[in-house]
């Protein structure tokens, strides 16, 4: 897809809880000896989606400067809204100061919804219906205590600022493509409390499947190689995937080793692919090509090409992703299952 | 508090939106209608988000609306521009006179498990 009036980034930040648990610390509750990643972020007990989107979209506007009274739209990407119904767009809307004149939406497609709620931007700016738009990912995702998933289900998010490139734009979008199938690896039903997956087809078909053929897809429209891109970024539910996904597709550790946070933060659903192109963006020059692909599972995955431009410097998160990582403390399952409400007094 | 007034004051909550003295320049936060130095006439006045930590206190008791969220620490917060504030501190294990800190927001507490879910200013380490 290529909007009809050109668009790009011009504003990004992003949020990373300051707690974080050792996989080995929930490997030896239960018995386990294999690990997926080292360590993984979890919300402190006044944090969710909504608290983490703030944090994110606020660190976009103050590094970018972009003026609060042009953002025509907050859409948010989650799979963890703190109402079921009620749009969490609106509470950080108004925490940040917005236009009551935005549009304004929950998305939920698993981890892809962040990508989703770019596309959707991209659309709206390049019509002229709004200025700027905003887009977060973010998610306080829940693993059932003793499943695979307790090991990776993270913290985290992203927001980036959309406009039309003559207003200025950090990185100009020069394509996107998507691919969605109905697909059954991972679901929540309703009123449930934690996800389900079906392992027969948690990578192959659905990971693997969907984030190749969408970055094949993009690459055969629009002739792309992978020795285009400077950089690359993968969803990243764990370590393995998306390191193996970028060699089958032809890039190199190099391309995709800024982006990958995933051994340290985990797996933060919607924020994911989005806060590992925040971490490139941070250490991106111009002239570099960016990569994106995102993966939501019931599946689907949105891949993304940006340029960097000369305005990458001056409008580069303040602090970058890496000072977020560093600062983070180990917090132990006691802890983490009294601020994840696993446990109450 | 209910859930409507909570609402109410959503804006001043949310956005550290103080008041200033159009005779003297006062500034307070919560607004007031008044200035409390000369009692001039005041309008909304948008505080900075960054301060330091003047006195601080741990809270133990607390309504049991604020159960997952005790004990946690108060303290009095010099901004930037001078105003003193009093907020709460969040991600800190250990605060200290001095500690450089910023506004963010985050979860005060909830109304039962099916209320509404209160949304505030806190001041945590500067990142
Ligand atoms: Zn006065």
């Amino acid at each position: 897809m290529r909007p009809t009036r050109e668009v790009g980034i011009y504003g990004y930040g992003a949020y990373i809880p300051r707690y974080i648990i050792e996989n080995r610390d929930i490997a030896d509750l239960w018995g386990r000896d294999a690990t997926p990643i080292k360590s993984k972020s979890f919300p402190s007990y006044d944090e969710d989606t909504i608290t983490i989107a703030y944090e994110a979209a606020l660190r976009a506007i103050e590094s970018s400067g972009a003026d609060r009274s042009l953002i025509g739209a907050v859409f948010i990407g989650s799979e963890s809204k703190p109402y079921a119904v009620k749009p969490s767009g609106t509470v950080v809307a108004e925490a940040l100061g917005l236009s009551r004149n935005i549009l304004s939406a929950d998305y939920e497609f698993a981890c892809k919804a962040g990508t989703e709620a770019m596309q959707t931007v991209f659309g709206l700016v390049s019509s002229g219906m709004i200025r700027m738009g905003l887009a977060i990912g973010a998610d306080t995702a829940q693993g059932r205590p003793g499943d695979e998933l307790e090991y990776t289900a993270a913290a985290g998010g992203a927001a980036y600022i959309i406009s039309r490139v003559e207003d200025g734009v950090l990185a100009r979008l020069e394509a996107s493509y998507t691919y969605v199938s109905d697909t059954p690896d991972f679901w929540r039903r309703s009123l449930e409390e934690y996800p389900r997956h079906l392992y027969r087809f948690t990578g192959e078909p659905a990971y693997f499947h969907h984030i190749m053929s969408s970055v094949k897809g993009l690459f055969d429209e629009y002739g792309y190689s992978p020795s285009d891109f400077k950089y690359a970024v993968f969803h990243q539910p764990n370590y393995k995937f998306p390191t193996r996904v970028a060699k089958k597709l032809g890039f190199t550790m190099d391309q995709i080793k800024p982006g990958l946070v995933v051994a340290l933060v985990g797996n933060t659903y919607s924020g994911s692919s989005l806060l590992g192109l925040a971490a490139t963006l941070d250490v991106a020059q111009p002239g570099d090509k960016i990569l994106l692909a995102s993966f939501g599972s019931g599946a689907g995955s949105d891949s993304m090409v940006f340029e960097v431009t000369d305005l990458i410097e001056e409008r580069r998160m303040k602090p970058p992703v890496s000072k977020l990582i560093s600062r983070m403390v180990p917090g132990d399952y006691a802890t983490y299952a009294m601020f994840r409400d696993i446990l109450r007094r | 508090m209910t859930e409507v007034s909570d609402w109410r004051f959503r804006r001043y909550r949310y956005r550290l939106i103080g008041s200033r003295c159009r005779e003297c320049g006062e500034t307070s936060y919560p607004p007031r209608r008044r200035c409390a130095r000369c009692g001039g006439a005041t309008e909304e006045y948008q505080l900075p988000r960054r301060g330091r930590v003047v006195h601080y206190t741990l809270l133990k008791a607390l309504p049991t609306r604020y159960n997952r969220y005790r004990p946690y620490y108060l303290a009095v917060v010099e901004l930037s521009d001078g105003t003193r504030v009093i907020g709460m501190l969040t991600d800190v294990d250990e605060p200290s006179e001095g500690m450089e800190v910023e506004a963010t927001l985050r979860k005060l507490y909830t109304y039962g498990e099916d209320g509404k879910i209160i949304y505030g200013v806190k001041f945590r380490p500067v990142l």
